[in-house]
């Protein structure tokens, strides 16, 4: 069976007898002649599963949202929010993770993901951050803030290397942040790559 | 050369899934096994036992009156794929119905015994993968068992998978599969299937079907160059018929491999019942294209010719029952999928030209407007060829051309018309010409009977045949002609021009106003948006548990989503050209039902 592009509902405008009318539209379609069609469908099941497992995540973190009113930046509910959009990987949906924080974030719940952001592609930021808070070690949490984490998992696989995340989390709590604590990161990963 | 390595690890999976209900495929294979190792012809003594033993788990399959296995069948029955019964009389052919006993036990264990003529007990335990006939008894895998006593053989399944299990243990189930597949030889020649699987002996009878009204017999029919239909019976019956044999049954060997429907409105088909038996040769035609399942044929020339015999004399039939025009039927490829998805086009390619402008000739050249088939500007004559297709866009060589055609007269006089078929290569050499004259009565449809036309490699040219329907008055004169092309040997074309739908999209409309609709219209652009989420489609959806099932259960719906909408569109062109009546909107209904029956019913039924 040929593979079909991985996709995703995403929200569309269509008209209907002239009116606007907002849908939920999956990225399946079926090219009839095409020689796909199974595919498609195949496909259409795969993203009807997505998005059963996103109303679920969402429901969870919603419930996790209501202990941390007002503490949107705290590392601690985006870590247990994290734990709950592991589901990607449970079903093997890492390969769509992407689709699937710009349905949560930009689609259905932008309050519980930071806010509205200016464009799709911003609005995944913060899920993938939270996914990869989620893996983190419980004790390393609360050794750097929201924002630091923010920094630290915008470098690939960085938690993967514990001795490299340790050193990297003691600059933390020695008050590096921003571009400075960005630096640093830089600096560590190529020290290590120059010892090695 | 290098040997290539075998892992037989998944060959019972691999064979089971070629059946849809494992249990009717366990009955039939055993039935089949046991039945071509009868002793004598008419099976004197023969006799099945299924039994299931509880405390065991385990069910076994016993045989009486047959010759057990000697050291040539214990081999060969040891083996997957070695066999020598496809040239033969016999009804198993591709040794590999055995392993679908594999299947239906946690270990896949099963172990054999088998006495023969001369005396010599053979015993043999294994799996699919592997199997020892020398270091084993029976007693070391079930100790109070006494080996089998007499000529035949006994199968044991052991521990059976739980799923399967509760489903064999369905005794009027089994029962009745037994009794749809065997029904001939218990009736012929009076031989035994007992079903024990909760301690109680029950002998297979067959069931009383109500009295027949009216009765047809066909012997000795010659089907082409292939062989002859020894009989074929069709029976009307004053009640309904139960489930099990309605239809026509195809035997072979004295087994029911497919029930072929009878196409007629509900309450006619419900009463009829019949068969059909063939001769050694036509039998043996069939047996080379016979599913390995047993449970069809392959769409190709000997079952081709069959059926369409079949079709034509249980359409006869049928009319002389009822003057009620019986559904139009039409022969369609075998492939469900490949025919699924092209359905909606092609249908309404068939069905109703009018909604695509496709405008495309030999060669995929445009045709110019005088040659549009289907002008919409121009309303159709009164005396027409309604329809006129074949089977399918492309045949290969040992494929029949099936040709549908359907005369229509919409005029207050009977019309006396001359209709000729031709079929030619595009090159010019033709392969089928013929003229018939027909009376068609006022306000009428006639469905033609044009023969079926043969393709032999090495006679007949590969590439593009285009077949003519002409149909001219009393006079000669011509009135309408319609065309189709179709490719011998040769992939066709992708259709280029404007077809009616090209794509589906699927939409969630809850909480939006599309919550209930099913679909919205086609699109210009050929694009159909379904809504996934409506309670009918969900319904359909979850009325099946298997991923294959669920694919096939949402083309399914789409395709009659397309179909919908195709007919809507048909409905509000012909009240755009004033064309809408009361005779207009059945003929239209009609077509949808019979574009619902190509799409859906047929391919369900046959599958």
């Amino acid at each position: 069976m040929p593979k079909n592009k991985r996709g995703i509902l995403r929200k569309e405008v269509i008209y209907v007898d002239g009116k606007e009318i907002e849908v939920d539209t999956f990225d399946a379609h079926l090219q009839l002649g095409s020689g796909t069609e199974l595919a498609s469908i195949d496909e259409l099941l795969r993203e009807e599963e997505a998005e059963n497992s996103i109303r679920v995540a969402l429901s969870e973190i919603e419930v996790i949202s209501k202990k941390y009113v007002g503490k949107k930046r705290d590392p601690w509910y985006y870590y247990e929010a994290g734990k709950a959009l592991q589901f990607v990987d449970k079903q093997g949906l890492i390969d769509r993770r992407g689709l699937i924080w710009r349905r949560m974030g930009y689609d259905l719940r932008p309050d519980l993901f930071g806010g509205t952001k200016k464009n799709a592609e911003e609005s995944k930021r913060y899920p993938e951050t939270m996914y990869h808070l989620g893996k983190q070690f419980k004790r390393n949490v609360g050794r750097a803030t929201f924002d630091q984490w923010y920094e630290i998992l915008k470098f690939k696989d960085i938690y993967k290397d514990r001795a490299l995340l340790e050193q990297v989390l003691m600059a933390c709590e020695n008050g590096l942040s921003g571009i400075q604590l960005r630096q640093k990161i830089k600096d560590l990963r190529l020290y290590k790559v120059k010892s090695k | 050369m290098k040997k290539r390595s075998v892992n037989l690890g998944h060959t019972d999976e691999n064979i089971a899934d070629q059946y849809e209900n494992k249990c009717d495929g366990l009955q039939k294979d055993a039935g089949q096994n046991s039945w071509d190792a009868r002793l004598t012809s008419k099976g004197k003594d023969w006799k099945l036992v299924l039994t299931y033993y509880p405390l065991l788990n385990c069910l076994t399959i016993e045989d009486f009156g047959t010759q057990g296995m000697d050291a040539e069948r214990w081999q060969k029955y040891q083996n997957l794929w070695d066999t020598t019964k496809a040239d033969s009389k016999d009804l198993g052919a591709r040794g590999q119905g055995k392993f679908l006993f594999h299947y239906f036990s946690n270990g896949k264990l099963v172990l054999t015994e088998s006495l023969d003529g001369e005396g010599s007990y053979r015993f043999s335990f294994g799996t699919n993968d592997e199997y020892d006939d020398e270091n084993g008894k029976l007693s070391d895998f079930v100790l109070s068992a006494k080996p089998l006593d007499h000529q035949g053989t006994r199968i044991w399944i052991m521990d059976l998978k739980s799923d399967l299990r509760d489903e064999l243990l369905d005794c009027k189930e089994l029962i009745n599969h037994v009794v749809k597949t065997w029904w001939e030889i218990i009736r012929n020649w009076n031989v035994t299937f007992i079903v024990n699987l909760d301690g109680v002996e029950r002998k297979v009878e067959l069931p009383e079907l109500p009295t027949t009204e009216k009765e047809k017999i066909f012997s000795n029919e010659k089907i082409s160059d292939l062989g002859r239909i020894k009989v074929l019976s069709l029976r009307y019956c004053s009640g309904e018929v139960p489930d099990p044999f309605r239809g026509v049954a195809v035997q072979r060997g004295g087994m029911t491999i497919l029930r072929l429907p009878i196409s007629a409105d509900e309450a006619i088909k419900n009463k009829i019942y019949g068969s059909c038996t063939f001769d050694e040769d036509l039998e043996q035609e069939l047996k080379k294209i016979e599913y390995p399942n047993h449970f069809g044929f392959s769409s190709k020339r000997a079952w081709n010719h069959v059926r369409e015999y079949i079709r034509r004399k249980s359409d006869e039939f049928v009319q002389e029952i009822s003057p009620v025009k019986k559904k139009e039927v039409t022969a369609l490829p075998q492939d469900l999928i490949q025919r699924a998805v092209r359905v909606v086009n092609d249908l309404v390619r068939e069905y109703a030209p009018e909604l695509t402008t496709e405008a495309i000739g030999p060669k995929g050249k445009d045709l110019d407007s005088k040659k549009k088939p289907h002008d919409s500007t121009k309303s159709p004559p009164t005396i027409r060829i309604d329809s006129f297709r074949g089977n399918d866009r492309k045949l290969e060589y040992d494929q029949s051309l099936i040709t549908a055609c359907e005369l229509v007269n919409d005029t207050t006089d009977d019309a006396d018309v001359q209709l000729q078929i031709d079929i030619r290569h595009e090159e010019g050499s033709s392969k089928f010409n013929a003229k018939y004259n027909f009376k068609l009565a006022h306000n009428t449809r006639k469905e033609t009977d044009i023969p079926l036309v043969d393709f032999e490699e090495g006679i007949d040219q590969l590439g593009e045949y285009i077949a003519r329907a002409i149909l001219g008055d009393s006079k000669g004169e011509e009135i309408h002609t319609r065309s189709f092309t179709f490719y011998l040997h040769e992939d066709p074309p992708p259709p280029k021009g404007k077809v009616f739908l090209n794509t589906m999209f699927f939409s969630n409309g809850k909480g939006t106003p599309l919550e209930r609709k099913r679909h919205l219209p086609v699109t210009e652009k050929g694009a159909l948006r379904i809504i996934f989420d409506h309670p009918d489609f969900v319904h359909s959806r979850e009325q099946v548990t298997s991923k294959k099932g669920k694919l096939n259960e949402i083309l399914l719906y789409s395709i009659k989503c397309g179909i919908d909408e195709a007919v809507e569109e048909l409905l509000e062109l012909k009240q755009n050209e004033s064309q809408l009546n009361i005779d207009e909107i059945r003929a239209i209904r009609d077509k949808r039902d019979a574009m619902y029956y190509d799409a859906v019913l047929r391919p369900l039924t046959e599958s």
